[in-house]
This record gives C-alpha cells, structure tokens and sequence, in this order.
C-alpha cells in the first residue's frame, strides 16, 4: 500500500477542494434568468403591452361565440340543454365561479404605477385593463346578479374579501360603467385595421351593450324594482351607440350585394373591418384556425345545431310584409316556403341554390339529416368547401362585435324610451334590411304590431317598432351568441323551453326535394320502405322505435311539422333568470348566499 | 485513485397524427373505425386511414426525442495516518442533452379515384427543441477508525458536500416546411414562429458527520448529521439539521447464545430513528416571477408574447423532513439454509410540500405551494428464503426459494381543512382512497320512472331518458327525497357516496425460483401486487368500448354481457353511447360495480439453460459457454381479466405518456410486450 499522496491525487484533491471552496453560501442565491420581475413589466411600455396581452383571453375564445347560441330558444340540439331538462340543473353541477382573469387585470392596475413610463402611457394601459375588468364583470353580473366587487388583488390573508357576501348588481353595474367611461377616456387607439385590438369605439361598443342589457333588464325584471332607474341606463346605451356611429368611421358591409355581403362577415378570412369592429382573427399564416365548419357539419363532433321553424317563420318576405301573414305559410315545405324571403335567409341556411364545393368540383348541397333534426341546417359561420369540414381548420375570422349590433342597440335603446323617429329607423333596422334585399318598410318605423310575433313571442309588447327591433336582432345576429341574454332581459325565458318544431311534411313515405334541384333529399316512413332510392335519407317517426318512444316524429302522426325530443320534459321557472352559485363555493363561503330558488 | 464514466444515448420516435391531433394510440381508439380499410384498391390511404393510422405508412409525422447522457465521477483516497485517518473526495460532473423534434405535415389520401385529398392541411410545422442540465457534485470528507483495547472499534467521519444543477435550453416552432420531408429548420418558411428559452439554476450545500461505534460486533451504533442548505428556499429559512441514529443488536454473538448452528446461527435485531430533508421542490418557488408564454390569438396581426400574473407565494418555504423509525430483525435458521428478515417502520413527514387548503375562488389564482401538511407512513417489508441441495442420480441438485414481501399505508395527520372537505386533504385520509356511489342494480320498467328525479345529476343518455337497464346507485344516506348526491361532500356529510377502493398497490412481491442439475440451470421471477383498485377513467376507451364513444371498436369481452330483458342480470348495462364519457354520464362518475380489482402476479422471467460440460469446451478454448432460452412476461394474472384481457394491469395509466401533457383515456400505450430469447454465451 502506498503511504503517500501522488501528484494526480494531489490534483483530484485540490480540485474537489477548490469547487467546495468556492462553493460559498453565495451560491445558494440564485435568479431566475427566464423569467422577469415587476420593474420590467412596470417600468417600460413594453413591459406594460406584454402584460396587457394576456388580457384579451378575458374574451371568447375563436372556437365559442357561435356555440354560445345553441342553448337559445331558436336552436334545435341533439339533447335538452341540462339547464331547461326537468330537475337536470342545480347547484351542483353549476359552475362559472371563476375569478382568474379577475386577478390578474387587478394585478396590473394596483402595480402600474411606475414613473419611468408617463402617465398617458399608463393610463392607456390602465383604461385597457378596466375595460377588460368590466368586460369581465358584464358576463359574471348576467350569470349570478349580485356578485362580489373587488379591485385588488387579494392576499391569502384577506379573510375579509375572501369571505365576503356579494355587492348589489347595482354597485356593480355602476362600477363597470365606471370602467367603461376610464377606458373610452384613456385608451389612445382610435382605429385598428386588424380589429383585434381594443379601440376607443370598442369601448363605447361595449358600453351600449352593457347599458341596454341593463337598462331592458331593470326595465322588464320588475321584481328587482330597479324600473325607475332604466331610463338613465337606456339613454347611456343609446349615447354610446350614438358615439359609435358618429365618430367610429363604422359602415354595414355591401361588397357583396344584398345576396353576399351579410355572410362575408362571417366566412371572410380576415374581419370585413368596414363593418367588423373586434374579432378573433383566424391566419393561416399563424396557423390559427376555428372549428365552425367541424361543428356545423359533422354528425357527431358538436350537438347538431339547427333553427325551429318557428324562428324561420320570422324571416320577412322580401317585400317587407311578415311571412307569416300569408295564408297556408305554415303548410308550405321547405323548397317553397323559402322562396322570396329576406336574404339573410339563404345566408343563415342551407336552402334554394346553395352549393358547395368538394375538391374542386360544386356539388349540390342540401340540408342533411345526417346533421339536421329540423331541416334548417346553418350555414352563417362554415364555409362552403367541404375542405374545411373535418377537424379545426375553419379560415374565418370571428366576429366579436360589429356595427350592426350598435345600430341595433341604438334603435332598441332609443325605442325603448320612446324616441325612436323615423329616420333613426332608416339608419338602423331599415339600413339592415335593405342590405339584406328587403324592399318595403325602410324609410319609416312600423305603425302595426305584427300578431306572430306578439303570439309567438312577446304578447306584451304592443309598439310595432320594438317587435320590429327585437324581430331583427333575432335574425342579424343569429348565432353570435345574444339571444339567452336578450330573452333575460326581455323577461321572456319562458321561450327556451318551448318545443323543438321543424320543416313541414305533407305526408310519410314520399320523398322530398329540399332544396328544388329535382333531387330527392328526404323521406320519412313509419316503415321502411322495401326499395329506396339512392341518395335519399329514410327517417323514422313512428311512435315507439323498438319499445322506446321515439324523439323524432311529426306533428299530427303522419304529417306536420317535424318535432325533435318532445318526450323530454322542459322545465322554466323565473328562477332561472340567474345561475345557482356553485354548491362548492358556496359552502367555501357562505355569506355569498344562494340566488333563490336554487337552494338545494 | 479512480475513475468512473458513463455515457448513454436513446432514440425514441413516435409517431402523430394530424387528423384530429392529440395522441396516436387515443385517436386510433376513436377514429380507426372497424369498418373502414387503410388502403383504397388502387393503393392511396382512405379518409380513415390518413386521419388516424395512415400516416405511419409515410412515416413523416412524428416525435423523434434523442437523450444522451455523460457522466463521470472522479476520486481519490488518501491515507493521511497509518491506515486510520483518511481523507476522501470525489468530483461528479454530469451532462444530460435532451432534444426534440417534431415534424407536423398534411397526410394525403384519396375519397374518389385519382382525386388526393389532404388531412391536417392546418399543420405544416417543424418544431425543434434541445435542453442541457450541468450537474456537478462533490464530496470531501475524512475519516478516522480505530480499534481499541477490548473489543471497541471506533469510526468518525465528517466532510462537506456541494451540487449544483444547471439547466438551460430553448425551442422553436416554424410553420410553412418548403416540402413535406422537409427535415432541417432552414427549410420551414413560414411566419408562425414560436420559441422559448428556458433556464434555471439550483444548489445545495451541506456538511455532515457520522461516527460509528461498535463492541465485539456485538452491539452497534451509529450517529449520523446533515446540516443542509438549497437555494430553493429564502435565505431565512434555508438551513435544517438531519440528524439520524441507529444501533444493532446480534444477539447470537452473546455468551450466553447457545442455540446450535443447525437450528438458529445468527439473530440480529435492528433499530433506528432518524431524520432526512427533502429540497425537491422548483427553484424560484419563493420569488415573484412573471412567465412569458405566446398568445393563442392574433393580435395586430400578430401571436404576440404575453405574461400575466405571478403565482402567489406562500407565507414560508422550507424543507419538507421526514423523521423514521424502523425496527428490523435478521435471522438464519437450519444451517444457514433458510433467511429470514424483516424491517417495519412509521415514518412521519413534516412540512410536506403541497397545495395549501382550498381558497374561495375570488382569491383569483392558484392557492400557494407550501410546507402544509404531515403524513404518517406505516410500512414493513419481509424476506424469506431457502436454499438447499440434494442428490438426484448421484449429483446434486441445487435450489432456492425467496420471497420479498412488502406494503405500506400512508395517512395525513396534519392539514388545514375547516369543514374536512373531500376535495382537500384531510385529518385521517388515507393516500389513494377512493369515492364513489355504489351500485344497486339496474333501474327495471316497474320502477324506472323514479330515474329522472332520484338521479337527475346523472344521464343515461344525450337525451336524457331513463329506461330499464339503465344503472341504478343506492341512496346510502337514506335522504327523504332519494336524491342520489354527494352531500355537502365533506368527511361529515357526503351524502350517497363512501370510500369504495384504493388506488394503492398493497402487498407488492417478488418470487424467485432457481434450481440448477447436471449443468441444466431453470430460474423464474414472479412479481406482483396483491391488492389494488383502480377506476377506468371517462376515456378508458379499452375498458368501456362504445359506452364510451358509440364509433369506438366494440370490445370482444363485452360480447353476452351487455343488458338485455333477456339478460337482465349483465355485468354491463343498456347499450348506450357516451354514457362513460360525458361529464355527467352514468359510468363517468366512479362506483362499486366498475372499479377493477387489478391485483395481479407475473411471470416477468424464466430461463431454461444447459452449461457446456468443462471438458467438452475446454478443447475449444473457453472458459465458460452456456445455451438458454429466457422469456419475459410469459404469464399473468388479474382478476381484472375476469372482465378485460385488453388492458394490462401495468399499462392502466395514462395515455400516450410520451408526447401528451394533457393526454386522454387510460391505457392506451404502447403495449407490454411479450418476449423470447435463444441464447448462447461463451466466455474465453
């Protein structure tokens, strides 16, 4: 054995000795070398942006806005939505208590406060934040009412807001118009040529919409005895509208003729940013892509949406007179009752000469009842080349707020007070109807309430102009993901739990041409018949299929119009006009209290 | 001196599809139809095909992930003393490069005669990711022994210790590959462009002690220390002392031991009580941090870069320790021929490093990581064997026995719940339990029509109908209104739900066999677990079949179990599509009837082989040479298998481990494999 130490040990040794030594406790401070702190977010523009940048998922997503609408009273699903099926919906499956996004715009206005960076800058940004915060209280203020206001971030050792009850939708209604008013005070970007970015007029965009949701609410909701303070709120919605249209350089989209120009809003690959004030922009540069043609086309990837022919029916003729009006409408098959109506029509659905294109090649394009159980199958948001079907790989851009929602909350929220004059009726619902080839009725506000519309829908509105307005926002906005809201505030949510009705069926076992192109698209039996003819699509109504009731059938047995889930019970109460807080975070917190009715 | 180095490389590639994206193993599950063909006759791939499987045919779409690692520990010995002062080093420096590379591109594919078509036209990316981790560590410590007087020996130790961790690495992601086998980032043209860089940087130092003392290998002791530092925690709470002491007891070496050889040769009792300190948290977890990710959306015709809110800290972070105490017992029996030892201990954790308790959700952001709770650990651990030999035709035989048995429960004893709410840890929870429903039959045409209000919170079907065979649960908390819930769940009160399983592996064990005669050897290993439950998950596709997606394949085991009036009393129920799937689906939500008992035992090896006789291969040079045949994984058994041989008892987790975070379903992985080797070996 060796009783000496050798040179190569020597080396070893001083080596482990030096990296001990050199291994101070210095060495156990460590920074973060990926990640920033406060002074650079805070103390630079850039900082700021970067920050604010996380703010817009406060909004949809791309894949959401026309999804929104499938719960509404005009959509036809594959299932009840669980809120209206009887005993389906409480507190225990309710969800939406969530207060991320919160946190973080509070996070930013509580630290942007560093003066390396001037206050104009700052205050941009601030605005940016507040009218996301209030962006984010609108939609927590239509789901629960009363909610918890709060403007910081909170610490875990804030028992105080954390266990806090819920502020007066009233206190919070005004704090959100407080944030509305900051931001169109403070934000610096008057245009945007991309609109994806949150302008000026954006904000005043959304305060009418905030405004009229408010002031029709407290105006209807008459339990709240809010009644007296609508006025205001209505005359708020109409001034931001009106500051939209004065100043925000805005105009309704007519590239494409009065048979094209209402769809390009919806398939254009880029926002149509006459007319498209924010959206979420798709590129197929940027590979970012929506799911719309998926989910409005496959049998199983989404819930099948398609409209009830009641909603149809409210498609004026193209003259301009209700089409409900005529005699025998309601007997009329699909091919013929589509005929000469507003041209919206044959842009929301599949009917007339609507084809498509699939690899190249145009094909007839039908509705399918492979996807449709009403026979009125969507088409605002897909487009037309059977490329974009399968997976989520839709081109267009999505409209999160356009011009004519402001026409139309001016022309609501103006009605509603009853200023509406004829020529604001021209600016508004008849410039709409006039881009959509209506010819009559555009110059002057209607004088006589239309009766399907009092029957069907609101036979507690007897001013012929606001049946007229909330007729058109019904069809123009179809599918952006207003209606629930707008039938809350209008208190008719007694409408969602109406029956599913679709196309008329003269008879059982004679196929139907659908969309007039000499083909035979449909056949409904109660038994199959021994041959079929290709191409034709055989639905059963009969009663009972193998012992189960069936949930497809026709109105009177063995023609009618279609129904679809009849057998499965709907359920509205007034209840209803608010969601459940969450069972979970109620007993997190108790003080929160139950919205009533919900109660377990 | 010495010297140690390692190095290690691994290619792994894994095929993607760009179908629906996600992972290939889930996909194929939903999207390989049954009824479809790959190939169209005149040999282009069908839809099915190219959205799913197809691309393999390619083989352009995947995941090729490369690790190397180089490592090389260099030390030294000194004897500074006479042979009882030494002082030790050693010097580890580690190199781990990890890199990605994933190439997304449109599978083409044809629906009508000589018209190609493409799946995937959104992905056209080349994404390349490579990360290094600069590990080094080092130990200095001496140590003095002596033997004294009367049979006492003596050994101190004390030295220092430092490692350091280093990890840095970056990503990027391009669109607008030039062409399809594009393979290099210089070919990608595209203006979507993502990349992240990445590093982080952690150290601990620490010194320690031990020193040992024993009396005529008669009783033994020992006393260790560890004073540790990490850079994970603030300055202020970085530093703890581990100390640990354990002694022996041989009690066979006593005077007064007077058991013969033949019956007991040697009892050794064990004990010890000691300390350690876990630092295995992310570094930086004490610091305000704000992450930059890039934006789902395009903003001014841009993804722009974005940063939100850092995450909340908590109020002190320090290390977690876990205190054991364990008591052990060796004995030898029989002529050393049969072995038997055993160790149980109890551990206790302190300061475990978890979620704290549940906030209301206005807190706004994820309740902080801290040192929250305390666990109890309760385990033991037994090995027997046997070795003995005897003649057959003159030689011996020789042959051996062993069993290693070990389990284990753990139990939180410390944790800040108010009301003992089940969706936190709580006082008494024991780790893996399970809650669910339990089952009651299923609802019949007398009384199904009770369906739509005891069990509204659950569907039978999208539509929301009840019918005969639909599953019934049992309302255990006897509620007037029959509401089947989970109450308010909490301990209290958790309405019709109760503990039905546990997800831990009990009773784990290992068997060997061995045997060898006349140059013939045999060895088998039996491994397993002897109690464990487990829940297929909502994507469980193998298991649940088309309850969980009507256009799954239908599998082969659920044939004649399905309900029927004229099979009323089937494992499964009514046939009905989605029911596993949707979020408040009948078999979504976990209960008795369903949850596997995935206890198994597995032959994982058996070997069979003759060793050339000395003469025969000595002519020839060699030592040693030897003929086999071993096989893996030949046999097993699960109760499981009662119900599915689809799914394998160590393949339930989760799927498509290997390139999805947020994966689907469980069980679809890549399969364990049953394998055969011949083999000849020869030693010269």
């Amino acid at each position: 054995m060796r009783q000496y130490i050798s040179r190569l040990q020597w080396i070893v040794m001083a080596l482990t000795i030096s990296v001990l030594a050199g291994s101070c406790s210095k060495n156990l401070d460590q920074q973060p070398e990926s990640t920033v702190d406060k002074d650079a977010i805070f103390g630079s523009e850039a900082g700021m942006k970067l920050y604010t940048n996380s703010f817009y998922d406060v909004l949809p997503g791309i894949n959401d806005t026309y999804k929104v609408d499938a719960t509404a009273d005009f959509s036809a699903v594959s299932s009840i939505p669980d809120y209206l099926r009887k005993g389906a919906y409480n507190a225990r499956v309710a969800d939406g208590w969530d207060w991320k996004q919160l946190r973080n715009i509070n996070y930013f206005i509580v630290n942007c406060n560093n003066p390396a960076v001037d206050s104009t800058t700052r205050g941009n940004y601030i605005g940016l934040a507040r009218f996301f915060r209030a962006y984010f209280y609108f939609e927590k203020v239509k789901r629960f009412g009363d909610v918890p206001w709060i403007n910081r971030p909170l610490s875990i050792d804030d028992k105080d807001m954390l266990y806090a009850g819920r502020d007066k939708r009233t206190l919070v209604m005004d704090s959100i118009i407080a944030d509305l008013d900051y931001a169109a005070s403070h934000i610096t970007l008057k245009t945007d040529p991309t609109a994806s970015q949150i302008t000026k007029y954006v904000v005043y965009g959304l305060k009418s919409r905030v405004c009229l949701f408010e002031g029709t609410f407290r105006k209807y909701q008459t339990s709240y005895e809010l009644t007296s303070t609508a006025p205001a709120l209505l005359q708020q919605a109409a001034d931001a509208a009106a500051k939209v249209m004065a100043e925000g350089g805005f105009s309704l989209n007519q590239a494409g003729g009065n048979g094209l120009s209402y769809r390009q809003l919806f398939t254009s690959a880029g926002p149509v940013v006459s007319e498209v004030m924010l959206a979420n922009v798709s590129s197929t540069t940027l590979a970012v892509f929506n799911d719309a043609n998926w989910y409005f086309t496959s049998a199983t990837y989404g819930n099948r949406l398609s409209f009830t022919r009641k909603f149809i029916n409210t498609y004026l003729n193209i003259d301009g007179t209700p089409f409900t009006s005529k005699s025998g409408h309601d007997t009329l098959p699909l091919a013929k009752e589509t005929l000469d109506r507003d041209k919206r029509l044959q842009q929301t659905i599949r009917m007339g000469s609507y084809t498509r294109t699939d690899n190249g090649k145009t094909i007839a394009a039908p509705p399918v009842f492979s996807y449709t159980y009403t026979g009125y199958m969507p088409i605002k948001f897909s487009l037309d080349d059977t490329y974009y079907d399968n997976g989520r790989t839709g081109t267009s851009s999505i409209a999160l707020m356009r011009y004519a929602e402001i026409l139309l909350n001016y022309a609501e929220a103006t009605a509603e007070l009853g200023k509406l004059s004829d020529a604001d009726w021209a600016k508004t619902v008849g410039a709409l109807r006039q881009r959509a080839g209506i010819t009559g009725g555009l110059g002057a506000k209607p004088t006589v309430a239309d009766n399907y519309l009092q029957t069907n829908y609101f036979p507690d509105i007897t001013d012929a102009a606001l049946l007229e307005i909330r007729r058109e926002r019904g069809i123009e906005l179809v599918l952006e993901g207003f209606r629930v809201h707008d039938l809350i505030r209008w208190k008719k949510g007694d409408l969602l739990s109406k029956s599913w009705n679709g196309m008329y069926v003269p008879a059982l076992d004679t196929p139907m041409d659908l969309n007039g192109d000499g083909q035979y698209d449909v056949c409904f039996y109660k038994t199959l018949p021994a041959t079929q003819i290709k191409g034709v699509t055989y639905i059963n109504v009969s009663p009972t299929i193998n012992g189960v009731t069936n949930p497809q059938q026709l109105s009177n047995d063995t023609y009618g119009e279609i129904h679809w889930l009849d057998n499965v019970e709907r359920d509205w109460s007034d209840y209803k006009y608010l969601y459940p807080i969450p069972y979970n975070d109620l007993q997190l917190n108790p003080k929160l209290g139950q919205n009533p009715g919900w109660e377990l | 001196m010495y010297n140690n180095t390692e190095y290690s490389s691994r290619q792994y590639h894994n095929p993607l599809n760009v179908g629906e994206g996600g992972g290939i193993w889930r996909n194929m599950a939903d999207e390989a139809h049954p009824s479809s063909m790959l190939f169209n006759p005149d040999g282009t791939l069908t839809y099915s095909a190219a959205y799913t499987v197809g691309d393999l045919f390619y083989g352009r779409n995947g995941v090729d992930i490369t690790r190397s690692l180089f490592r090389n520990t260099t030390g030294f010995i000194a004897n500074v003393y006479k042979n009882k002062l030494r002082l030790r080093g050693d010097f580890t420096f580690q190199h781990l490069t990890e890199g990605q590379k994933r190439i997304r591109v449109q599978v083409p594919y044809s629906a009508a005669p000589g018209v190609i078509a493409y799946v995937g036209t959104g992905y056209n990316d080349l994404y390349m990711r490579d990360s290094t981790v600069k590990y080094m560590a080092s130990n200095l410590y001496g140590e003095y022994e002596t033997t004294l007087g009367g049979g006492h020996y003596i050994k101190v130790l004390a030295g220092l210790n430092y490692e350091q961790s280093t990890f840095k690495g970056f990503a990027v992601n391009r669109n607008g590959l030039i062409y399809s086998d594009a393979k290099d980032l210089n070919l990608a043209l595209g203006s979507n462009i993502a990349t992240n860089g990445g590093y982080e940087r952690w150290a601990i130092q620490g010194e320690f002690f031990r020193v040992n003392y024993s009396y005529k290998d008669r009783y033994l002791l020992e006393v260790n220390g560890r004073y540790d530092g990490s850079s994970k925690f603030p300055s202020n709470q970085r530093y703890a002392f581990f100390p640990s002491v354990s002694a022996g007891w041989r009690v066979s070496q006593e005077k007064f031991w007077k058991v013969p050889a033949t019956i007991m040769s040697d009892l050794k009792i064990r004990g010890s009580y000691g300390s350690l300190g876990n630092g295995n948290i992310a570094s930086y977890a004490f610091q305000e941090l704000f992450n930059i990710t890039q934006s789902g959306r395009v903003i001014n015709a841009v993804r722009p870069q974005m940063t939100s809110q850092p995450v909340v800290l908590p109020n002190g972070l320090t290390w977690e320790t876990s205190t054991t105490t364990n008591g052990g017992i060796d004995m030898v029996f029989l002529n050393n021929r049969l072995n038997v030892s055993g160790d149980a201990y109890i551990r206790r954790t302190t300061n475990m490093f978890t979620v704290g308790q549940t906030l209301p959700a206005v807190f706004g952001t994820d309740v902080p990581k801290g040192n929250y709770a305390d666990l109890k650990t309760v385990g033991w651990e037994a090995t027997v064997s046997w070795r003995d030999n005897f003649k057959v035709a003159d030689k011996p035989f020789n042959y051996g026995v062993s069993l290693v048995l070990a389990d284990y429960t753990a139990t939180i004893t410390k944790y800040n719940n108010t009301n003992n709410k089940l969706t936190d840890y709580y006082v008494g929870q024991k780790a893996g339990e399970i809650w669910g429903y339990e089952n009651d039959g299923y609802w019949t045409a007398q009384n199904v029509a009770d369906a739509p209000k005891t069990q509204a919170l659950f569907k039978a079907s999208n539509g929301g109908q009840w019918l005969p065979g639909d599953i019934k649960f049992k309302n255990l908390d006897n509620s007037q209104d029959k509401v089947i819930n989970n109450g308010a769940n909490t301990l209290a009160e958790h309405g019709d739900m109760r503990i039905i399983g546990n997800s831990t592996p009990r009773y784990t064990y290992g068997v060997n066999l061995d045997a060898s005669w006349n140059n013939f050897f045999f060895s088998s290993f039996f491994q397993g677990v002897g109690k464990q439950d487990w829940w297929p998950g909502a994507e469980a596709d193998v298991f649940w079949g088309q309850y969980n997606r009507p256009y799954n394949f239908m599998p082969k085991s659920q044939v004649g179990k399905i309900w029927s009036e004229q099979n009323p009393d089937a494992y499964f129920p009514r046939y009905r599509g989605y029911i596993a799937q949707n979020g408040s689906g009948v078999l979504n939500v976990k209960q008795t009837k369903y949850l596997q008992n995935v206890a198994y035992i597995r032959l994982k090896n058996i070997q069979v082989g003759y060793n050339l006789p000395k003469a025969f291969i000595s002519r020839a040079k060699l030592t040693a040479a030897r003929f086999y045949i071993s096989a893996e994984n030949l046999w097993s058994y699960s109760p499981m298998y009662k119900v599915t041989r689809d799914l394998d008892p160590e393949s339930i987790g989760r799927s498509d481990t290997v390139t999805d975070n947020n994966n689907s379903g469980n069980g679809n992985n890549y399969p364990i494999l049953k394998s055969l080797t011949f083999g000849l070996s020869a030693t010269f």
